[in-house]
């Protein structure tokens, strides 16, 4: 004998709400699955950011190019007064030659020890952040960083090759700049050591303050 | 057990399991931009777009201002060594103050078509980041290019190329996709590099899942501008002084 469906009104009503509640639940599923993707910006390789520190880099670049706008224009009324120009153009000289690294230089900053087996986007992004905190020069394991010739390069057994020499493990970064700026920026909540730890489980960046560092010429 | 205890059951496992994503929800504290009302988003916007115009001023004011004392000190060279005049250009030239022409080669990145930065919901892999911008110009001075710029930005050793606020810096200007690396130097070389599957294989597997666009464009001629931002030497000194 067939059997019909069970058409009890109320038996209806409590699967309509089963099915609401149901529908409700995987919509929050959809939305709270979505906001971990959001969560992952902040385990990629740059530091989690906000507006604030936003218009902070913004403002404080325009600062500095404010400040080398008003350096070159007093370095151009020197350069045409010919009493000077002899002694402005050996203090440029000297200027690019710090630059470039023709010249041994030393200045207040951190030393970041690296463990062993990092790889190579570590070492990329450790140095992207020192640079972007203030540092003025950086060296690695005491070679320092210059021109586009600095790359980090994988090689087999887990090296890394830095501008034709194989780096030893463990890497030591040095920079010079302010050191309370560098070492409070790498430790900052979302900072790299924070994002190091968190990716390299039982190994961590050590970072010393150093009132001098001295890096070779190239 | 009857069929209304039941339903009475399966009712208060539903509301906890909501509840407990309720909290879940309101304790996701990323992104925190979302969380602007329009004004205040619209008031930065306006505030970080005077920055940029202000910086472009000054960036120009920079590159005049250099190109005036390199031409003072060409009319100097009566009374200054030309030896030295032209050990500093080379000074200068090395540091990134001069254009760099040449063969090399161009790589044209950019965000996934209809992905939007300024979306909350939008997906971190459908977006250049500022480490697939890293690693391309890390990859670029392995293969010893000449020079390097970005979306016109020329990259020195000291270039920062960060992320702000789902925005990229580069020397710390505002650069937005889509992102044109062009580096001077051995194009073939260069161009091999790239292209070879082990290199960059998150990128180029975004650019395969995400529809990230990332194309390689060898160039018999590549015109690399010269670096126009400031040399921040506050705190290096040499040994002597």
């Amino acid at each position: 004998m067939l059997q019909l469906p069970n058409l009890n009104p109320l038996n209806t009503e409590r699967r309509r709400a089963i099915f609401i509640t149901s529908f409700i639940l995987g919509v929050f599923v959809i939305v709270q699955s979505r906001s971990f993707d959001g969560l992952t910006q902040i385990s990629t390789r740059d530091s989690a950011s906000n507006t604030f520190r936003e218009l902070q880099v913004l403002r404080d670049t325009n600062r500095n190019l404010q400040s080398e706008t008003v350096s070159l224009q007093d370095l151009l009324e020197k350069t045409k007064d010919s009493s000077s120009s002899l002694k402005v153009l050996e203090q440029e000289i000297k200027k690019f030659e710090v630059i470039n690294g023709n010249q041994k230089i030393k200045g207040p900053g951190i030393i970041v020890h690296v463990p062993d087996h990092t790889e190579l986007a570590s070492l990329i992004d450790l140095t992207n952040e020192l640079l972007n905190t203030g540092a003025e020069a950086i060296s690695v394991n005491g070679v320092r960083l210059i021109g586009n010739s600095f790359g980090f390069d994988a090689i087999p057994n887990g090296q890394v090759l830095m501008n034709g020499m194989i780096l030893e493990p463990p890497y030591t970064f040095s920079a010079i700049g302010d050191s309370s700026v560098l070492e409070n920026s790498l430790r900052q909540a979302g900072g790299i050591v924070q994002r190091y730890d968190r990716k390299h489980p039982g190994k961590t960046l050590k970072i010393e303050k150093k009132d001098r560092i001295d890096i070779d010429k190239v | 057990m009857t069929m209304t205890t039941r339903l009475s059951i399966i009712f208060v496992l539903l509301g906890v399991t909501i509840g407990v994503f309720f909290a879940a929800q309101f304790r996701t504290d990323v992104p925190l931009d979302s969380a602007y009302p329009a004004d205040q988003y619209v008031a930065r916007q306006n505030l970080i777009k005077d920055y940029i115009d202000e910086q472009g001023v000054l960036r120009n004011q920079i590159a005049n201002l250099n190109k005036q004392i390199d031409e003072q000190q060409k009319k100097n060279e009566a009374v200054l060594s030309k030896t030295k005049l032209s050990h500093l250009d080379d000074l200068k030239a090395s540091a990134g103050l001069t254009t760099v022409v040449g063969r090399g080669i161009q790589i044209d990145l950019s965000d996934s078509p209809g992905a939007n930065r300024e979306s909350v919901g939008v997906i971190p892999e459908a977006l250049v980041q500022a480490a697939d911008i890293r690693d391309i110009v890390n990859l670029l001075r392995t293969g010893h290019s000449d020079a390097i710029s970005i979306n016109g930005q020329r990259v020195l050793a000291t270039t920062p190329i960060t992320a702000v606020g789902g925005n990229i810096l580069v020397n710390n200007s505002y650069i937005a996709p889509p992102f044109e690396i062009v580096a001077a130097g051995d194009e073939n070389f260069l161009y091999q590099r790239l292209k070879d599957p082990a290199i960059l294989p998150e990128l180029k597997k975004r650019a395969s899942n995400f529809k990230l666009q990332f194309n390689l464009t060898l160039k018999s001629h590549v015109n690399i501008p010269a670096y126009n931002g400031d040399f921040r030497l506050k705190y290096v000194t040499t040994p002597e002084s």
